[in-house]
């Protein structure tokens, strides 16, 4: 069941972890202004936290044409009966499914969830489908950690030379590389 | 014979201290140029040691601010600026940069007078910084002179600036350092008349990415930009500088993954580059060079007038493209028409950027060797 709600009865958390683009925050003004408010809001009824739908919320709050056409009102399905580490669990699942997470609050909230609750490796592979790769990055957060820089020992020096191959020790330029394509 | 790399006894750390000393030793001023990323904070660093071994009182730092920097990086170079042992000038100067999308070449002028009117600049100025002003310049156009005549100004004797280049970062650099036996890492820079009496200085050109983290975390506990740690998180590159030019907006996706926000202020300045992050992935740049090549020097004409957009741009893409023409009518083989299309899409066209022929193993190799077993 859903219900219309007054927008400023809703809380946007301060565990918030989804961003959209000003572009395509464009786009889902446009959207709304076309056809309407065609998906719950999801609320967490304990604390009127949004778990989905924050920024459409923000947008019927903030766009004068957006609150008008919908009378400051968004429709609003319910979620009760959980605590706050579920609603932040359920909040990662539904953005993280859609691919539009911000890397630096999901750390917080893994961090957070680990502490808070003692999820273990087994379960943050079960409830977000992460690696234990991505979880130790998420957990630690350093680019030090990720690439193990206390292991590493100083490379040697070397200066140019003019010399005929094959009489000073053999080693081609290791030219660095992003760690993905482009994107 | 060839030029080849020796390596010595000691290793990077080591080298880099001696090297340091012996710019100390050699120039009057010293300066460390630097840019809020990880190699200018390791050579900050070094700076660090010497001054205090010799009581040099603050390391002398300058640093170019382009504008289109990420809030991480400026948030670390104002920590920088505010250490007691730092003594930085701050450049707030006008000249052109370039935004490339899908191809289109256009310039803007950094902190130009234009934008800001318009409210389009990314950033405020931040206050005390050295303008084009200071130096009897407006910010309407072009500095006249390179950057660093500018940033030199004032300097007493013969400077140095150390900068954080190192070999690894790319082939281009790493040439550049091996170029000269003695002092390899001592330069005048390029393009700066030769009577102006200033040296670029590169003591860590030998060293890897973990060599400057390991010697900023371990030797010296010291912050470092808050970017690497989102590069980190995200899988992303470790580069910090303008993400607009042809080859760094080709990641623009790095810029969404790890500061959204700063690629949202980008786009409200530069609407255009929404399309490059949009269409990028599925963009084929190797069928719009076939394209346009196939209809030879017609097709160059059209290319330079539909994708380089504004006068000086479009000057510097027509005197290029005549140098190729000499070249291409000399050796049609190692200047072919699609390499000229593909330097005028994808590669700097700097000032007086000279014509080269195909290189060795490239994508515009293999298609000369292909056409040439067609033959």
């Amino acid at each position: 069941m859903t219900e219309m709600v007054d927008v400023k009865h809703l809380k946007e958390p301060s565990w918030y972890a989804g961003y959209t683009l000003l572009p395509d925050l464009r786009v889902l003004a446009s959207s709304l202004e076309s056809f309407g408010q065609l998906a719950p809001v999801i609320v967490h009824e304990e604390t009127n936290e949004i778990i989905d739908g924050v920024q459409r919320c923000r947008l019927v709050s903030e766009n004068k044409h957006l609150r008008e056409k919908f009378d400051g009102q968004v429709e609003v399905k319910w979620v009760s009966g959980i605590t706050t580490p579920d609603a932040m669990i359920l909040h990662v699942q539904m953005n993280r499914g859609r691919g539009t997470i911000n890397a630096r609050q999901l750390s917080r909230i893994v961090r957070s969830l680990r502490s808070a609750c003692g999820l273990t490796a087994d379960d943050f592979k079960r409830i977000f489908a992460m690696s234990f790769d991505e979880l130790e990055l998420m957990l630690d957060g350093t680019l030090l950690k990720h690439r193990k820089v206390n292991a590493h020992s100083y490379s040697r020096a070397w200066v140019p030379v003019e010399a005929p191959a094959g009489t000073v020790e053999k080693a081609s330029i290791s030219i660095e590389k992003p760690p993905n394509a482009d994107r | 014979m060839t030029r080849q790399r020796m390596f010595l006894d000691v290793n990077v750390l080591e080298a880099a201290r001696a090297r340091i000393r012996h710019v100390y030793d050699t120039f009057d001023t010293v300066c460390v140029q630097f840019s809020g990323g990880k190699d200018s904070t390791a050579v900050l660093y070094l700076a660090k040691e010497v001054h205090e071994e010799r009581g040099l009182g603050p390391v002398k730092v300058i640093f170019r601010d382009e504008e289109m920097l990420s809030p991480a990086t400026v948030s670390y170079v104002e920590m920088v600026r505010d250490f007691d042992w730092v003594d930085m000038e701050w450049y707030c100067l006008p000249y052109g940069a370039e935004i490339w999308v899908l191809g289109r070449r256009q310039t803007t002028i950094l902190w130009g007078d234009r934008r800001r009117e318009e409210g389009r600049w990314v950033r405020d100025m931040p206050p005390g910084a050295i303008t084009g002003y200071h130096f009897g310049l407006d910010h309407s156009k072009n500095l006249p002179q390179p950057l660093d005549y500018y940033q030199m100004q004032g300097k007493k004797g013969s400077v140095a600036f150390i900068t954080g280049v190192r070999a690894a970062e790319s082939m281009v650099r790493y040439r550049s350092l091996v170029q000269k036996l003695h002092e390899n890492y001592i330069v005048h820079p390029y393009g700066l008349s030769k009577s102006v009496p200033l040296k670029f200085a590169k003591p860590i050109y030998d060293w890897n990415v973990n060599d400057v983290f390991k010697f900023i975390s371990e030797e010296h506990g010291a912050p470092y930009c808050e970017y690497y740690d989102l590069a980190a998180l995200t899988g992303s590159n470790t580069r910090v500088g303008i993400p607009l030019h042809a080859t760094a907006i080709r990641r623009i996706g790095d810029v969404v993954a790890t500061e959204p926000e700063f690629y949202d202020r980008l786009y409200e300045c530069f609407p255009q580059i929404d399309a490059q992050r949009r269409w990028w992935p599925d963009f084929d740049v190797e069928k719009l060079i076939d394209d346009y090549a196939q209809d030879g020097w017609d097709g160059v004409s059209e290319f330079i007038s539909t994708y380089i957009i504004g006068p000086s741009k479009t000057r510097r893409a027509k005197s290029f493209a005549a140098e190729f023409r000499k070249k291409h009518i000399a050796d049609p083989y190692s200047y072919p028409i699609n390499y000229l299309i593909r330097n005028l899409m994808l590669s700097e066209l700097a000032r007086g950027k000279s014509v080269s022929p195909v290189g060795p193993k490239t994508r515009a190799d293999t298609q000369r060797k292909r056409e040439l077993s067609n033959d």
